[in-house]
């Protein structure tokens, strides 16, 4: 009887120093009521464009970004061109974060002479730990509109002709700490298009991935498929791009290399006229000035 | 055996109190809050975390403090970019930490209200870097919880946080840190 008694006591004295011995560290025990942490995963791409399309980044509140995009001529267009350097297709915008999740933006690109309007809201945000979202989410909407003067007389008042709009989906995930992948879906409209072989709509899927090099300087590649949208008249092509991003605190740059010379969204799926393995490649860059409104 | 039987229930329920007295001796927070500023003549920046994490024992006398780093929210729409990627590089260092001591949790009446100075004496890392120290603050203690309030300076050189050359006139050498925490029974 005795014995039993000394075994139970010993039991239980044991049970309760071992609770004692793992309350002693406070700091396993301020964790352990933390419970698991949920974590935003940052950084999914550098900036808000991966080349020539948008990213599924955001700008934050109170954020404005300045951006001016250039693209020379196609490489392979001889030396009495300067290989292209002659040529040069511009978009200047500006875009604006009112809130955390929606980003609104309006420019003007000299490629189709068109005025751009767009809007990004973001939907979802990956995160780690107790509370896993696997991927990012944005959807991406633009809108451009046409200012050059038609041929035919006639249609120098169709004004909801002049519109082109294009509404993207964009689906990202980072994989580790280096390497980034994009999906986007879209789909392109023209209300009015230039022969009757023309279709209206395109479907889209494109693909974007950057690789992180050094902390802020990244690989990025892009690449489309497109609905066919061929004519007797025009031959179109994939959109193809890759290069390199890099970000100073205020500042973000890219330089790539392309064969598409429009610079929107519907531009680039819509009008890319240049084969990329048949030469036509052109170098292109952007400049984003990043600043807050607030301060 | 019946004498037995009462001596056992007698040491169960002992220790049963003690084990009881032992987790009363704990208080702890886990919406504590923490505010930076670093100051420049060409910007200030600063940022609140309204999910720092704290705990007292208040028989030791020992004192930890886990901040979340990418926690903080900014008023400046790019600093949270940047403070979390280039200078706090909040993917590998996900938090900073304290752990010291705060003797006065010893030595005051927790049962009264009243307000004292106190000292804390311990280990900061941030950034993956630790450094001993030294700062002093204020305890309250206001209807059974403990309220610490502790403004100090933080040299971001002794945790090799590095800024870039480009940015130097922007980011503060020395962060002024404020820490409020409430801290209630566990």
């Amino acid at each position: 009887m005795k014995i039993k008694l000394i075994f139970i006591l010993t039991i239980f004295f044991t049970g309760t120093l071992i609770v004692k011995a793992q309350e002693d560290d406070l700091e396993s025990l301020l964790e352990e009521d933390m419970g698991p942490v949920t974590e935003k995963v940052l950084g999914t791409f550098l900036s808000t464009y991966v080349l020539n399309n948008h990213s599924v980044e955001l700008l934050n509140k109170n954020g404005i970004n300045f951006r001016i995009s250039h693209k020379f001529g196609f490489l392979n267009t001889g030396s009495d061109n300067f290989y292209g350097f002659d040529n040069s297709s511009v978009f200047t915008g500006i875009e604006y974060a009112p809130a955390d999740w929606i980003n609104v933006g309006i420019g003007r690109g000299t490629f189709r002479e068109s005025f751009n309007t767009m809007v990004k809201i973001k939907l979802l945000e990956q995160q780690t730990g107790a509370k896993e979202i696997p991927v990012s989410i944005a959807v991406y909407s633009e809108l451009d509109y046409r200012t050059k003067k038609y041929v035919i007389e006639d249609l120098q008042n169709d004004k909801s002709g002049r519109i082109e709009y294009t509404s993207q989906l964009l689906i990202a995930r980072k994989f580790g700490k280096k390497l980034s992948a994009q999906l986007m879906p879209g789909y392109t409209h023209r209300n009015l298009v230039e022969t009757r072989e023309d279709i209206n709509g395109i479907a889209s899927v494109g693909v974007g991935a950057s690789y992180s090099l050094l902390k802020r300087l990244r690989l990025n590649a892009e690449y489309y498929w497109v609905q066919e949208h061929d004519t007797p008249a025009a031959e179109y092509f994939s959109p193809l791009s890759a290069g390199i991003c890099y970000q100073t605190s205020r500042h973000a740059f890219e330089l790539f290399a392309t064969n598409s010379t429009g610079i929107t969204s519907n531009n680039h799926i819509a009008y890319t006229t240049g084969d990329f393995f048949g030469g036509d490649v052109c170098i292109g860059f952007n400049i984003s000035i990043v600043f807050s409104v607030k301060r | 055996m019946k004498y037995l039987t009462i001596k056992f229930f007698c040491i169960l329920s002992l220790s049963l109190l003690a084990f009881n007295s032992a987790n009363a001796q704990k208080y702890m927070t886990k919406t504590g809050h923490a505010y930076f500023m670093s100051h420049t003549d060409a910007i200030d920046i600063d940022g609140n975390n309204y999910q720092v994490a704290a705990i007292a024992d208040t028989e030791t006398g020992e004192l930890v403090v886990i901040v979340l780093i990418k926690a903080f929210e900014f008023t400046l729409a790019t600093a949270d970019k940047h403070f979390n990627e280039t200078y706090m590089e909040s993917d590998e260092f996900p938090k900073a930490i304290f752990k010291g001591s705060v003797p006065e949790l010893k030595a005051i009446d927790l049962s009264k209200n009243g307000t004292y100075d106190a000292s804390a004496k311990g280990n900061l890392t941030i950034h993956g870097e630790s450094n001993p120290v030294e700062k002093t603050g204020t305890l309250e203690i206001k209807d059974g919880n403990i309220l610490i309030n502790c403004d100090f300076n933080v040299l971001i050189d002794d945790y090799k946080i590095k800024v870039p050359k480009s940015v130097e006139d922007r980011v503060a050498k020395e962060v002024d840190v404020k820490i409020d925490l409430s801290l209630s029974p566990r």
